[in-house]
């Protein structure tokens, strides 16, 4: 049993030293690329992680501001994600 | 699932009021409209409102066939209002609506969380919320991004991780290099050790209960998940999450320093081929309850016991979805497959042998989010065959 738990603990503590380690490596990196990101690409990308992506025209303005909000917390979407998104779908609704 | 009309009347009370009170400022929008509209009319300009509301939910039913019988199951309504009260304020609530299977009427408060964003990359909300928690009850919560028409077995409400959490917490979300980053902390009541005298296997002595409103001791539990969506197009998301809490029994009790530790570790995937679209999901999770000594009562007394309390659940699924064929019924189907496993404590009276569940799943799309599932579920316990069943369900996400 202790063999067991030194083992998940060993286990957990490689996990966050990877991500520890991806997240350096990748900040070393400028996202030039990734900031153009146009709204359509980031709403089919994101979107797509969870659920099929919404066509623009079921929503208002209005509306598609408050599902950009519901999301920016349900899917941890970041607030550049948010803003693009919301501004793609409430130009082609 | 309790019914959650008698624990919750007073905040199930507080959210009606909520709804009602936004509907009448609907209402008044309405009147406020009409007049801007007149002012239009007369050449002034127009001043939108700067709250946005939008009453969202889903309504789902199943019918359940296996060798025992069949039966159809009432529908099952949640409601969801959100608000964008302004740039920073959000509210965020839910309501269950079901029957229950004695005929009444079931009504629950799944949801009441504000948020307020203090910055892009920090938010902080408080109120009632799903525990960030496992993909399956948090990112997949609703019905409608799940594929499968029921949860796995051990990773739901029938489970021993986290559910509902009543406190408050930090979450945000940001760029990190080409990979994302995202956090979700929490304070909350926590878990409350559940305690009987109940001598059969309804007796959930050392299960927790995770969705009572009110603390029953002074201590708090503390929690959360941090994830990476390590690729610059977000087609992975891997998470770490847990929750400790020091006491889970009722304050003044032999039981309050009964401590609960879970911890564990999902992932999303999804992927573009040029003729289907692939989704793998999975989840681990793991609970430990620190012993202590039970007492039940049967015919011949009082007997005093303790167990091993530990238990621990996992799921595997993938779908695939087709997205060039020249017959359009075909880009609407979606096929899926999922294994399930659970092990609860084996000498809780409430627990036993590994639990095993393998469901098949076709889906059909009505709409980008409504949905018919044919579902076939298998599942056994300690290697004998319980039950085969086929599941269809019903689900119109508005």
């Amino acid at each position: 049993m202790k063999n067991i738990n030194k083992i998940k603990t060993f286990s957990i503590l490689v996990s966050f030293a990877f991500i520890i380690m991806v997240v350096i490596l990748n900040s070393c990196k400028t996202p030039a690329l990734i900031a153009a990101k146009p709204g359509a690409q980031l709403w089919a990308e994101n979107c797509t992680r969870c659920h099929n992506t919404p066509p623009p025209s079921i929503y208002s303005d209005a509306e598609w501001e408050v599902v950009g909000e519901h999301m920016r917390y349900k899917a941890n979407l970041t607030d550049q994600e948010v803003q693009k998104v919301v501004a793609f779908l409430k130009s082609s609704n | 699932m309790e019914p959650f009309y008698k624990q919750f009347h007073k905040l199930s009370a507080l959210c009606l009021l909520l709804v009602l009170s936004l509907a009448a400022n609907a209402q008044d929008s309405i009147s406020v409209s009409d007049a801007t509209t007149a002012a239009v009319q007369e050449g002034d300009s127009p001043k939108p409102g700067s709250q946005s509301f939008l009453l969202t939910g889903e309504a789902s039913s199943l019918f359940l066939a296996s060798k025992d019988g069949n039966t159809f199951v009432p529908l099952t309504l949640m409601l969801m209002p959100l608000a964008k009260i302004n740039d920073r304020l959000f509210l965020e609530s839910g309501l269950k609506m079901e029957m229950q299977d004695d005929g009444s009427f079931g009504f629950g408060l799944e949801v009441l969380n504000l948020h307020y964003r203090v910055n892009p990359w920090l938010t902080i909300h408080a109120g009632k919320f799903a525990a960030p928690w496992g993909n399956v009850l948090d990112m997949f919560g609703e019905g409608f991004v799940s594929r499968f028409p029921i949860g796995p077995i051990g990773l739901s409400d029938d489970g021993m991780a986290p559910t509902d959490q009543v406190g408050f917490g930090v979450q945000g979300g940001f760029q990190a290099g080409k990979s994302k980053m995202l956090y979700d902390f929490y304070l909350a009541n926590g878990p409350q050790l559940m305690v009987s005298t109940d001598g059969t296997s309804d007796n959930m002595t050392g299960h927790m209960s995770y969705d009572a409103l009110s603390d029953n001791n002074k201590n708090k539990a503390i929690g959360g998940k941090i994830g990476i969506l390590p690729f610059s197009n977000s087609t992975l998301q891997i998470d770490a999450f847990g929750q400790y809490a020091g006491k889970t029994g009722d304050a003044g009790s032999p039981y309050e320093n009964v401590s609960s530790s879970s911890y564990g570790a999902d992932f999303n995937y999804y992927k573009n081929f040029n003729n289907a679209m692939l989704r793998l999901r999975g989840q681990y999770e793991e609970t430990n309850t620190s012993n202590a000594t039970y007492q039940f009562i049967d015919t011949s007394g009082p007997k005093n016991y303790t167990f091993n309390n530990k238990g621990n659940s996992w799921y595997l699924e993938g779908t695939v979805r087709p997205t060039i064929s020249s017959m359009d019924f075909l880009h609407d189907l979606e096929l899926g497959a999922r294994y399930a496993q659970y092990d609860p404590p084996k000498n809780a009276l409430w627990g036993g042998e590994t639990s095993k569940q393998f469901t098949l799943d076709l889906t059909y799309w009505f709409t980008w989010s409504s949905q018919i599932n044919l579902g076939y579920n298998i599942e056994t316990d300690a290697g004998a065959k319980q039950y085969n069943e086929f599941v269809i369900r019903t689900l119109y996400k508005f």
